[in-house]
């Protein structure tokens, strides 16, 4: 039983996450200069 | 004012106050920091909806799956109350795997927080073992044959594989004494665990701070 809604959920937030979270990684990284981090 | 007063002089209230107020929000922290708290909104979505319908649910194979219909059809927003434990018991695992994801891509397991960690992954198999045992219990297809392959498993085991098997079944083959002990596991036991597991996973946030940047 395939649930499309649930299914588009989960394989949609999975990979918006992990990119959002090397995103953030990143801004962090470029920011590194900055005495505020 | 004398209220406050009243509970100061008991409960020194005032020193709580100030370990609430005390605790500031650090830079780096963003949005993704929230899928924990959201994992625990879930968890207190699921005790509220699933203990509502403990009051129409029956646990014996002949009643289990009429119990259900009549929830969904004939009770008062039953419906309702089903579907939001349905889908927030799918939302509390897929929030569960992603605060997962942040805690590790942010290194948030790392000394000091190991015991943090290790509970997160004890309530990790915990909220597993809620969505495995709650699939079974209305009894349906679906129900019936997950509940026969996932305590099947242990098979494969060497010597003792048989005796979980039965373990977990309560007989050598899926039936009431099987549903009884997953409504019991579900309603019971694993509550009783994961509250615990949850009180010590908050306790040590509270005691050891949100973790550094990168």
């Amino acid at each position: 039983m395939v649930e499309t809604l649930l299914s588009g959920i989960i394989l949609g937030l999975i990979p918006i996450t992990i990119c959002g979270l090397f995103f953030t990684a990143y801004l962090q990284y470029m920011r590194s200069g900055n005495s505020f981090y | 004012s004398r209220v406050y007063d009243w509970f100061e002089e008991r409960l020194e209230i005032q020193a709580i106050a100030d370990d609430v107020s005390s605790k500031y929000v650090p830079p780096h922290v963003n949005i993704f920091y929230c899928l924990g708290g959201i994992t625990f909104t879930c968890f207190i979505i699921q005790v509220a909806t699933g203990f509502a319908m403990t009051f129409y649910y029956r646990p014996t194979v002949t009643e289990a799956f009429l119990s259900v219909k009549y929830i969904m059809n004939e009770v008062n927003f039953g419906w309702l109350i089903r579907s939001i434990h349905r889908w927030s018991a799918s939302m509390m695992v897929l929030m569960m795997i992603l605060h997962v994801c942040r805690v590790y891509l942010t290194g948030g397991f790392k000394k000091p927080r190991e015991l943090t960690w290790v509970t997160g992954i004890i309530l990790a198999i915990l909220t597993v073992s809620f969505g495995v045992t709650g699939y079974s219990l209305p009894w349906d297809q679906v129900g019936y044959w997950a509940v026969k392959i996932v305590t099947g498993v242990p098979e494969a085991i060497p010597l003792i594989g048989n005796f979980i098997v039965e373990l977990l079944r309560g007989s050598v083959s899926v039936g009431q004494s099987t549903l009884t002990r997953f409504y019991s596991l579900h309603t019971f036991v694993l509550p009783l665990l994961t509250a615990t597991f949850m009180l010590g996973h908050f306790l040590m946030i509270r005691k050891q701070g949100i973790s550094g940047p990168l």
